[in-house]
């Protein structure tokens, strides 16, 4: 059984999107499928605001596209990592590590007065 | 550069993103069926999973960044589809935007080339114009003396290089006698300008002792030989042969040797020097060597140059200190303290009074552009209104209201830069022409051209203007457009904030009209002003001519000059067809002063006309009080005098009327024989009109530099050289041949110089009639503009109170009524913008007031004649528009709208 399904944070779907990237090219159809698998089925990304974000990241020179064949056989455009996206990804994973650890100490603290 | 790219790829990025999405939905639905669906619901699933497909292509677009370019694109095309089926509102906005940035791009060309430009000298800005000036006598002349130059040669430490500059028109012998200007100088002309002959050489240092004087200076020697430098232009007329170095020309029967050729672009600034006579305006033909005697003192000016660093200020300290320690040997009444040095950048001498005149002009052409724009405005108004139904429906359909706005930005973008480019194409025309048109008094004029800064000077305007015109429409589409819909096409109400928009610009185009008009009325009576003031009588029946001495008989003695003089005067008055013919000369250099009068600061310098006794009925000048001279005052022992109005008038301040100074005693340059004074007393006889003639370039009313002139009979001092006056009964010209047949009798004499008298007064003045014209052309632009704009407010006005009108016909209302409903309207909005432009008038005349001549720039005929005239104009053009409104058939209009 799935994970109850979760919002996502804003902001976080890019970092999510060059994580996934970041594993090798892949094209948009897969980005979501992956995430949903990496999440177990807890984050679903509406199509509707991942091409969107591809797009933005392209057009900001993170991620890089080309068409290649897919394993069906149809061409897809297929999106990889440029430089700029590994060390953009570098920051906001520590960056979010730093931010969810911050908040989860606060929140415990928080709990611990009350009670 | 990537974004620039893609939108020329636009299609094929469209396609990707279409085979990305599509490749997306095929992905899904082949899942949905590997998970067992049916073909048809895998597909229905995939797209509900997937949103609005469209709505996710116009987010990838957005997030593209290259959003605003394609809409921008879109938008102009669309702008340019919409003017080109408004085509006789798109040519009319082109035609007007044309005319005000044509007129704004060729004014600012023309003031970059006078006032901004560097003069081409090297080190321009060290260059300094020297003038001692009487501060307190309006029209005296700047003056040169010799001492000064001197001593400040030799002791002065601020200037590098200093010499005299004294230029003037004279006739330069050839085979044909040839009308040039010249400039002397005391001095090198590359020390002094920093520039090189083209060909051949400059002066040397050691040409200046001993040369010539200036030709036409008092006791100028026929001895001697100059040097002369040509410049370019002269050069190619004669014949643009390098022979020429070395070849002799003689100029006032000095022989001058050519030496060197100056570059083309080389000019002087001029310091009239009157002995020489100054037409209208040239530039300087050849420059001499001449030498100043310490002694020397006449008007002209002293061009230096300043050691490098040298602030300005340092140096009149200098000279002045200078001038003090010397000041017990500066010879005649220069003791004056009314006498003070002037030092000005030698820039702002040569374009001070073109400055005045361009920046009125400037004020002018820019007060056109704000008439133009706030026409076109209110015509897109007028059309935002007929359009707001479309514009309803479109921001209903989820247009947004920034998208509208861009809309109409993209219109006044493509009106403001259609309008530049017939606007640049115009002013280049109009500088092509424009130096070509008339002798124009404005200094380098001819160097004015569209260069990069004019160009982006019009990019500049075009983008004001554009924002100007795409602003207010925008601020028309707002929200409430969505009731225009609700409420249907039959709502006059609503639009209240258009009618005020109306009104505002109605008022603003009459009050920017009013401004150049009125300037162009107070130019005109100055223009009428000068030409009718003290004018000869009929100018256009007297012929002006030279009669050319001999140059080695011109030394002959008085008395038989005088009997050739007189011997030619008969012969031409037995022509037919002859009236009067007269002689005259003129000096110039003699301060007048009057017996028992006490001396009103420096004497004024005057103008001595030697003429022969038939000279008043030639010339046409009116006698003002006491008399003319009789033939016995020719011959007779004791000297008589008569003076112009401008001499009476100088003189008269201490008197009760200007007529009483007849019968007192001034003083002139005719000693009696024998006696040791410089000066012979003289009694004055009459007063005369001021002798007007383009020739000495002196005499136009409005001349500051216009002197007080006295008359004397030619006997008193024969001149050898003489300008000839020919009074016809019709146009004289037919009469030129027998008279040249006349002349060519005499020894070795010539008639040269022939010229209409009154085209001889209207080069004096086609300055003035050049800048009239300017302004007129603007003034009348924009009379024609806000008459248009008043035209189409009252139109619009009309159309939009149709039912109204309709029904107050169809309830009776008299044709008289609704004219006066609708006129009334109009009568206040005229009355309001003239107000307003009669207070900005009033509030600009210190932009005027110096070009202005014998009329105040806040002249109430003037404003009273402007008033009316708008008035007039605004009436007639909404009579129109109010007969059809007042014909209106109340029953056809109330049925289309109900």
């Amino acid at each position: 059984m799935a994970l109850p399904k979760s919002e996502l944070p804003q902001g976080t779907l890019d970092m999510l999107i060059l994580r996934v990237v970041a594993l090798g090219p892949i094209h948009g159809y897969a980005i979501a499928q992956r995430i949903r698998q990496l999440s177990r089925g807890a984050l679903q990304v509406m199509q509707g605001s991942l091409y969107p974000a591809l797009h933005r990241l392209e057009n900001k020179g993170l991620l890089a596209a080309e068409w290649q064949d897919s394993d069906t056989g149809r061409a897809a455009k297929f999106y990889r990592l440029t430089p700029k996206g590994r060390a953009q990804l570098k920051a906001e994973t520590a960056n979010w590590a730093r931010l969810s650890e911050v908040i989860a100490r606060f929140l415990q603290a928080a709990e611990g007065e009350a009670s | 550069m990537k974004c620039f790219l893609r939108l020329f790829h636009r299609d094929r990025v469209e396609r990707e993103l279409d085979a990305e999405l599509r490749f997306h939905l095929e992905q899904q639905a082949a899942d949905n069926i590997r998970e067992g669906m049916s073909e048809e619901d895998a597909w229905r699933c995939a797209r509900n999973q997937f949103g609005g497909l469209e709505q996710v292509k116009e987010d990838c677009r957005d997030a593209r960044g290259t959003r605003w370019a394609e809409d921008a694109g879109q938008d102009l095309r669309l702008a340019l589809r919409v003017l080109a089926k408004n085509r006789s509102f798109t040519l009319t906005a082109v035609i007007t935007l044309a005319l005000g940035i044509g007129a704004n791009v060729a004014m600012f060309s023309v003031i970059e080339a006078v006032l901004v430009r560097g003069l081409p000298y090297a080190d321009p800005d060290r260059m300094v114009w020297i003038t001692e000036r009487n501060v307190t006598a309006r029209d005296n002349l700047a003056m040169v003396f010799g001492t000064d130059l001197h001593n400040w040669r030799q002791h002065a430490r601020s200037l590098d290089a200093l010499s005299v500059l004294l230029t003037g028109d004279v006739t330069m012998d050839a085979d044909e006698p040839l009308r040039v200007r010249v400039a002397c100088v005391s001095q090198g002309i590359n020390r002094l300008f920093g520039v090189e002959p083209v060909l051949g050489r400059d002066f040397l240092p050691g040409e200046f002792e001993s040369a010539p004087l200036a030709p036409g200076l008092r006791g100028a020697d026929r001895r001697g030989s100059g040097i002369a430098v040509l410049s370019g232009p002269l050069f190619w007329r004669l014949g643009g042969d390098p022979g020429l170095l070395g070849q002799p020309i003689t100029i006032a029967d000095v022989v001058y040797t050519v030496v060197g050729v100056l570059p083309d672009g080389f000019r002087l600034p001029v310091a009239p020097s009157l002995q020489l006579g100054i037409g209208p305006r040239r530039d300087v033909d050849l420059v001499l060597n001449t030498s100043i005697s310490p002694e020397f003192r006449g008007p002209g000016a002293l061009v230096g140059r300043l050691k490098p660093g040298v602030p300005l200020g340092t140096a009149l300290a200098e000279l002045e200190g200078l001038q003090a320690a010397t000041n017990e040997s500066r010879p005649g009444p220069s003791e004056s303290p009314d006498l003070k040095l002037q030092l000005v950048p030698l820039h702002e001498h040569v374009v001070a009074n073109s400055r005045r005149v361009l920046l009125m002009l400037w004020a002018s052409a820019v007060l056109v552009l704000a008439v133009a724009c706030a026409n076109i405005v209110s015509l897109l108004l007028a059309r935002s209104f007929a359009r707001r139904r479309d514009t309803a429906v479109r921001s209903a359909l989820g247009a947004g209201r920034w998208r509208l706005v861009r809309q109409s930005l993209a219109e006044s973008v493509v009106l403001a830069f259609a309008g530049g480019l017939a606007g640049v194409a115009l002013a280049y025309a109009v500088l092509r022409v424009l130096p070509a048109v008339a002798a124009i008094d404005i200094p380098r004029l001819t160097d004015a051209a569209l260069n990069e800064n004019a160009l982006f000077f019009g990019v500049i305007v075009c983008m004001l203007t554009a924002l100007v015109l795409g602003f207010v429409p925008a601020l028309r589409t707002s929200p409430a457009l969505l009731e225009e819909l609700r409420v249907g096409p039959a709502t006059t109400l609503g639009s209240a904030g258009v009618r005020r928009w109306h009104n505002a610009l109605v008022v603003g185009e009459l009050a920017l009209a009013l401004i150049p008009l009125a300037g162009a009325g107070l130019m005109l009576r100055s223009l009428s002003q000068v030409r009718t003031e003290g004018a000869l009588l009929a100018p256009e029946q007297v012929l002006t001519a030279r009669i050319q001495p001999n140059r080695l008989e011109a030394a002959a003695p008085s008395a038989e000059a005088l009997q050739l003089n007189d011997r030619f005067l008969e012969s031409i008055e037995a022509l037919p067809g002859v009236q009067a013919a007269a002689l005259w000369s003129a000096t110039l250099g003699y301060p007048a002063r009057i017996a028992g009068l006490p001396p009103a600061g420096e004497d004024p310098i005057a103008m001595w006309f030697s003429v022969s006794p038939q000279f008043r009925d030639a010339s046409g000048i009116q006698l003002l009080a006491g008399r003319w001279f009789t033939v016995g005052d020719r011959t007779s022992s004791a000297p008589v005098v008569v003076v112009s109005e401008r001499f009476a008038r100088r003189f008269a301040a201490d008197l009760a009327t200007s007529e009483s100074i007849v019968g007192r005693t001034t003083f002139g340059p005719f000693p009696p024989r024998g006696a040791s004074e410089r000066e012979g007393p003289m009694t004055i006889i009459g007063i005369v009109s001021d002798f007007r003639s383009g020739r000495f370039g002196i005499l136009q009313p409005d001349d500051p530099n216009g002197l007080p002139q006295v008359f004397f009979p030619d006997a008193l001092r024969p001149t050898a050289q003489s300008e000839l006056l020919v009074r016809a009964t019709s146009n004289p010209l037919g009469l030129v041949s027998s008279i040249r047949r006349i002349v060519a009798r005499g020894p070795g004499t010539r008639l040269v110089a022939v010229r209409r008298l009154d085209d001889e007064m209207s080069t004096a003045i086609a300055p003035r009639r050049f800048n009239t014209t300017l302004i007129v052309a603007f003034g009348m632009i924009a009379l024609v503009l806000a008459t248009v704009g008043v035209s189409g407010v009252v139109r619009y006005s009309v159309v939009q109170r149709t039912r109204e009108i309709g029904l107050r016909i169809a309830l009776g209302a008299r044709s008289g009524s609704i004219h006066r409903m609708i006129l009334s309207r109009v009568g206040g909005l005229v009355a309001t913008g003239l107000a307003i432009g009669l207070i900005g008038s009033a509030a600009l005349s210190h932009l005027i007031r110096g070009v202005l001549y014998g009329v105040s720039p806040l002249d109430p005929t003037v404003y009273a004649g402007v008033c009316l005239l708008l008035v007039a104009s605004a009436l007639a053009s909404a009579y129109q528009p109010v007969r059809r409104a007042v014909r209106l058939d109340p029953m056809a209009v109330l049925r289309t709208d109900l």
